[in-house]
């Protein structure tokens, strides 16, 4: 593989990784049936 | 009486009732949603709101709230459905009707919270749930009569199997809404001052009499409530107290002898009951047996020792078929992408990372089989019954056993769960020793270092070192709570005053919807959290890149960014017997604790060449060697290392909800601080100290 291309592929999927945690919604929790936060969010 | 109210747009209907009589069952049914319901008090603890439509196709908000026996409140969950009700919850507005679920073999005691919200005069439809269950003991109730006697509509509903919830429907459909045609009586002298006291408040006139009937009935424990008001209504309203008291009648015992009076009245019209047969039932004869103070506990025992050998046993079928696939993927994958740096993050990073987590899916399904099955079948309010003597030897209150029971599935609902513990000190207390409580994401750590510590003993074994490590986790938590609840936090214990549900046939649909919903959720967070921290993690282990480009694998990982981590953490750990390898694992596990199974993979897959070989991570730890040659896995460190997830407080949602739930940050901090010193302590003793008894 071009080393150039596998950089910028894998640069591109480490920066996603921290936009993952950057920008995703604030959750208290993993949630669940019994998880009072993430049956809030459903509803 | 013709008063009605006209249908608004969209109709805000709150669902109130005792607790466990079946209001998140109702909800469910109404909206299609899945709040969590269980056969034991107290489930739901904050106000959850769905939309339904009605039998016209008509949005209604529908507001589900938490169980109360009284408007009285003394536990912060019960001052939600006052609020609601009263339309005092900022952001909500008063519900246009209210649907009151009673529960049909307890109309007594239901009853009595009828009769306050009949007060409230709002549109009122009364659900008389579990009628079914009513009928097979024999108590049969007239319907109509009912309507007749509370002047509201009533509608017999079983709603476990969907009975009489189109009636209800129906109902709450009409176009106008009845308002209740009658009020429960009172003494004639608390009216009057009732009346007068509403005329002063600053409130809006439909909730003036409830609201001075609340306020006149405040007793000792709740005056606090007064400090909300204006010092005219503090002392309008301690001169009517004083004024009924002169006469000789004490404001709320007064009123409560008149509600229940007229409930006797109502009950003796509209319920027909057998007459009770000589001897026990079936229902006492198993109390008697699962509460008793030996059988009890074995009961207990037994039945949690069969959970987790099922864990050990049952599991191990499938995770050896997602272990396979992953192993068989990351070949497959390894040997059909060109070599680059791309191959090495997706073999070496995400496919180990999430797949170690993965691979524990088939136990945290038996684990909620397990657990539904008991919550279901009414047992768990047994088991309560039975720790109350143990919690009540250490200053808890019974009512903390249900916080403490959730916090095994996670801490965040148990740590919410401890709304229901009315004194403070106590609550404080039951969030302050809930993370101590084995979570689920403990259960992939364990299982990888019972594995690396016992790899061929029997499922029995195993099992049994699981239950320790629960155990070391409940007992440390009642040694803290007595710690605390004879410093920090002290208080009298109160007596628990329990209702023990009846004994149920565990629906396994509900058990087969939970454990599908709690399966979807750890596959999901594994492909989306996990995920993305083994790929940050790769990343970290990778680089920067070794400036000799002969570097083995683990000079490489020894310079990197990871590496460097946990070599500055290593000092602190090195008494414990731990590497700068795990040490890198302890600091991945604060942003969830179950990565510290997909970081070893990481960094053992980094060295140990998975692409040619599929040596299990178990296998590859145990061969782990320290720079001597001696094994770096050897029993202490796996027992310590087990101890100390056992003991750390490593999970930064929880403390975000301690900090929300107590209102402070010293709480949350004081936990870290505590807990971390625990959990280092802890795993010393456990390494040093078995080192000096020549202990490995």
């Amino acid at each position: 593989m071009n080393p150039i291309l596998d950089q910028l592929l894998v640069g591109a999927l480490v920066l996603s990784a921290l936009a993952f945690f950057v920008f995703r919604k604030k959750k208290a929790c993993g949630g669940g049936c019994d998880c009072p936060v993430d049956r809030r969010r459903k509803s | 009486m013709s008063a009605v109210m006209s249908a608004p747009s969209v109709r805000h209907v709150a669902i109130a009732g005792n607790p466990n009589c079946g209001k998140s069952t109702i909800f469910n049914a109404l909206t299609g949603l899945r709040q969590k319901v269980g056969n034991y008090p107290g489930v739901t603890v904050e106000r959850k709101e769905g939309r339904f439509y009605g039998s016209h196709g008509e949005p209604m908000n529908l507001l589900d709230l938490p169980g109360s026996y009284s408007l009285q409140v003394r536990a912060p969950d019960e001052a939600v459905s006052r609020d609601v009700l009263l339309g005092r919850e900022p952001g909500t507005p008063q519900p246009d009707a209210v649907v009151v679920v009673v529960d049909a073999s307890n109309l007594e005691r239901n009853l009595y919270l009828v009769a306050q919200i009949l007060d409230l005069h709002l549109p009122t439809v009364v659900a008389l749930n579990m009628v079914d269950m009513a009928e097979r003991v024999g108590i049969r109730i007239d319907v109509p009569a009912l309507a007749e006697e509370l002047g509201v509509p009533v509608i017999p509903v079983v709603a476990t199997q969907g009975r009489g919830l189109v009636e209800l429907k129906q109902t709450l459909s009409r176009q106008s809404l009845a308002l209740p045609a009658k009020r429960p009586p009172m003494p004639e002298a608390i009216e009057a001052e009732v009346r007068a006291l509403a005329e002063q408040l600053p409130v809006d006139n439909a909730v003036a009499f409830p609201e001075a009937l609340l306020l006149l009935t405040l007793h000792d424990q709740t005056l606090d409530d007064l400090a909300e008001h204006n010092a005219e209504i503090v002392q309008a309203t301690l001169a009517a107290q004083e004024r009924l008291r002169a006469a000789g009648l004490d404001p709320l015992s007064a009123l409560v002898e008149a509600r229940y009076e007229w409930i006797n009245q109502v009950c003796e019209r509209t319920v027909h009951k057998p007459d009770a047969g000589p001897g026990l039932s079936v229902s006492d004869r198993m109390d008697h047996f699962l509460t008793h103070r030996v059988w009890g506990w074995v009961v207990f025992l037994g039945a949690m020792t069969l959970m987790f050998l099922s864990i050990f046993t049952l599991a191990q079928i499938p995770m050896g078929w997602i272990d396979s696939g992953v192993h068989a993927l990351g070949g497959w994958l390894a040997g059909q992408l060109p070599e680059s740096q791309l191959r090495d993050l997706i073999v070496d990073g995400a496919i180990p990372g999430v797949g170690g987590v993965l691979m524990f899916l088939p136990q945290i399904m038996i684990l909620y089989f397990f657990l539904g099955l008991l919550e279901d079948s009414g047992y768990m309010a047994r088991a309560a019954f039975l720790m109350d003597r143990v919690m009540s030897s250490v200053g808890l209150h019974g009512k903390s056993f249900i916080p403490l029971l959730s916090s095994f599935a996670c801490a965040i609902p148990g740590i919410m769960a401890a709304r229901t513990v009315e004194n403070r000190q106590d609550r404080i207390a039951t969030i302050l020793i809930a993370p101590l409580m084995s979570c689920s994401a403990r259960i992939p750590v364990y299982t990888l270092m019972i594995a690396v510590l016992l790899p061929t003993t029997s499922a029995l074994a195993k099992a049994g070192m699981m239950l320790g490590l629960y155990l070391l986790g409940i007992v440390m938590a009642f040694v803290l709570a007595w710690i605390f609840k004879k410093t920090l936090l002290k208080s009298e214990t109160s007596m628990l005053l329990l209702e023990l549900p009846p004994y149920r046939k565990p629906s396994l649909r509900s058990v087969a919807l939970c454990m599908k919903e709690r399966a979807s959720l750890f596959a999901t967070r594994a492909g989306t959290v996990i995920l993305a921290l083994s790929v940050l993690l790769w990343a970290l282990a990778t680089y920067p890149k070794p400036a000799n480009p002969d570097a083995t694998r683990g000079e490489a990982i020894a310079q990197s960014f990871a590496g460097q981590m946990g070599r500055a953490l290593e000092p602190a750990i090195r008494p414990l017997g731990y590497d700068w390898k795990i040490g890198i694992g302890l600091i991945s596990s604060f942003a969830a604790r179950e990565v510290f199974v997909g970081t070893m993979a990481i960094v053992y897959n980094v060295e140990g060449d998975m692409k040619e070989g599929t040596t299990s991570l178990r296998d590859t730890m145990r061969a782990e060697r320290r720079a001597d040659g001696a094994p770096m896995f050897t029993p202490l460190v796996c027992v310590g290392l087990m101890v100390f997830y056992v003991l750390a407080m490593q999970c930064i949602s929880t403390l975000a909800v301690v900090r929300r739930e107590t209102n402070s940050w010293s709480w949350p901090l004081f936990m870290v601080a505590l807990y971390t010193v625990l959990a280092w302590v802890g795993s010393f003793v456990v390494f040093q100290g078995g080192h000096i008894l020549g202990f490995q």
